[in-house]
């Protein structure tokens, strides 16, 4: 990932459809017509992207949160918030 | 990971529902080392993959990270393991948890334990509703009238240019004498084909994309069966049955207590409830039924059954319809919901625990397509997946199927 990709932000999509169920989330893909269910970082992530936030936010983010090594933090955030990207569930932020 | 209390963490669990105790030991490094204080929570449904639980051990309170569950003559046991061990933990008895681990405290700070162990998630769960079903009977012209019930829901048939009457016979039963009737008119234009352009509308809202178009006003329906423009010269055979679900799942929209779900629903005998097995097209649901039935299982319904909300509960029927185009015998009337099943084909049988927001992404799957927006999808997926308990249903296409989900729900009582 190149430094400008990663000081992008990006945040929810707005309209997305989703609830917190047992500390999971549970999405409701407008486009696709799917179910989406992240797991409890997956929840922590996508939470804090109801404000606009880069991958190395969302990796220290879960740093702090979560007992987590920064390299695996920044490894599983890239990869979540391409497969957000992917089905369309976040956008960039101005 | 031994730790250094053992009674007074139950009574804690009891009292004030949760307690800190110190970690001993670094078999959980590096998710938990030895002089961390970890927040332990009772545990009140089935512990899930990946969590972190305190159990008796052999050798006394253990902490470790949960892998599955097996069941044996006396109920299910658990396998664990220590993030640092090599190999997992010897088997113990589920009775055995006290509870789980939600947070750690190390050198003035405080985190939470993942149930992934780090890993960060995203599961897909297919919604799709109106799968295909075999039609496979010409339709002929005439005009009649008709009187017939769909699945318990009265109406009255005005048919323009009918058919077949084995056709209606297929999944509409005679609507019995005083009954209230909705009025639908059946209009069937000419021989269809695949591909027809044409929309199922609602109120001049397309909801579903075949070759109908249901248009309704109040309690009058129309199913239109339009002719197919630029469309290819084999015939669909299918127009017909999913105007009828189309109109099914309308019906049960209206009836606030009644819901229509994309799935399957077994039982293991007359006297025991039913098991609703939401999912997409290729999940197993018919595969399940065949397998059950096959060892004297019961199936209410293969691909769209009824849920209704009674005084006695919820109560699960059948549909008249079927998937992949195979009519499977179906046992009338209405059973008890016992619980939930997230299928997996598999190589053997295995039952074993899944999450609450899975069971409600299943069910919110199974609601799709049915003319709600997604936030009422998602509502009535998290009421549902909370009423009852639901499991993981790992099958293979050998024998047993029935034996080892009544031995695991009477004997085993994962409940």
């Amino acid at each position: 990932m190149s430094d400008a990709e990663a000081e992008r932000r990006f945040r929810q999509r707005p309209r997305i459809a989703w609830r917190e169920i047992d500390g999971e989330a549970v999405l409701v893909d407008p486009v696709r017509g799917r179910m989406l269910v992240l797991n409890d970082t997956g929840l922590y992530l996508w939470q804090a992207l109801e404000l606009p936030k880069n991958s190395e936010e969302l990796a220290d983010s879960l740093c702090a949160e979560f007992e987590v090594s920064a390299e695996t933090a920044a490894h599983d955030v890239g990869a979540f918030l391409e497969s957000l990207r992917e089905r369309n569930l976040v956008e960039a932020a101005e | 990971m031994q730790i250094e209390t053992t009674s007074l963490v139950r009574q804690a669990l009891r009292e004030s529902g949760f307690c800190w105790v110190s970690v001993r030991s670094d078999s959980m490094a590096p998710t938990l080392r030895a002089g961390d204080e970890v927040r332990i929570e009772p545990l009140h449904r089935p512990p899930l993959p990946g969590e972190v639980l305190v159990f008796q051990g052999f050798r006394g309170m253990t902490v470790h990270r949960y892998l599955y569950a097996t069941l044996r003559r006396r109920g299910l046991w658990i396998r664990t393991k220590g993030d640092a061990a090599p190999g997992a933990d010897a088997l113990v008895p589920l009775k055995a948890v006290i509870g789980r681990v939600t947070r750690v405290r190390r050198a003035g700070s405080e985190k939470t334990i993942s149930r992934a162990g780090g890993a960060i998630g995203v599961a897909l769960t297919a919604g799709e509703l109106f799968v295909r079903s075999s039609l496979r009977k010409a339709l002929t012209p005439a005009t009649r009238k008709e009187s017939r019930t769909l699945a318990g829901y009265g109406l009255a048939l005005e048919v323009d240019r009918a058919f077949d009457p084995a056709l209606l016979d297929m999944w509409l039963k005679p609507t019995p004498a005083g009954s209230a009737a909705n009025k639908l008119r059946l209009r069937m234009d000419r021989k269809l084909h695949h591909d027809d352009p044409v929309a199922v509308e609602r109120e001049g809202r397309r909801i579903f994309s075949s070759a109908f178009v249901l248009e309704m006003n109040n309690h009058d329906f129309e199913l239109r069966v339009a002719p197919a423009v630029g469309a290819r010269s084999h015939p669909c055979p299918n127009a017909l049955e999913n105007g009828l679900r189309a109109l099914l799942a309308e019906l049960c929209n209206r009836d606030r207590d009644c819901m229509m779900l994309h799935a399957a629903a077994v039982a293991l005998d007359e006297t025991s409830g039913a098991w609703i097995a939401p999912g997409a097209s290729g999940t197993g649901k018919t595969t399940l039924c065949r397998v059950l039935q096959a060892e004297g299982g019961l199936v209410l319904g293969d691909d769209l059954i009824l849920l209704r909300n009674t005084t006695g509960g919820p109560m699960v029927e059948g549909s008249p319809f079927s998937g992949d185009g195979i009519d499977i015998p179906k046992t009338p009337g209405q059973f008890a919901l016992h619980g939930w099943l997230v299928l997996e084909k598999a190589d053997r049988h295995e039952l074993g625990p899944v999450t609450p927001g899975r069971i409600a992404a299943a069910i919110g799957g199974a609601l799709q397509g049915q003319g709600m927006d997604a936030e009422q999808v998602l509502e009535r997926a998290g009421l549902l997946s909370g009423m009852t308990p639901g499991w993981r249903l790992r099958f293979a296409r050998t024998p047993g199927l029935r034996q080892y989900m009544d031995q695991a729900f009477r004997d085993g009582n994962p409940d």
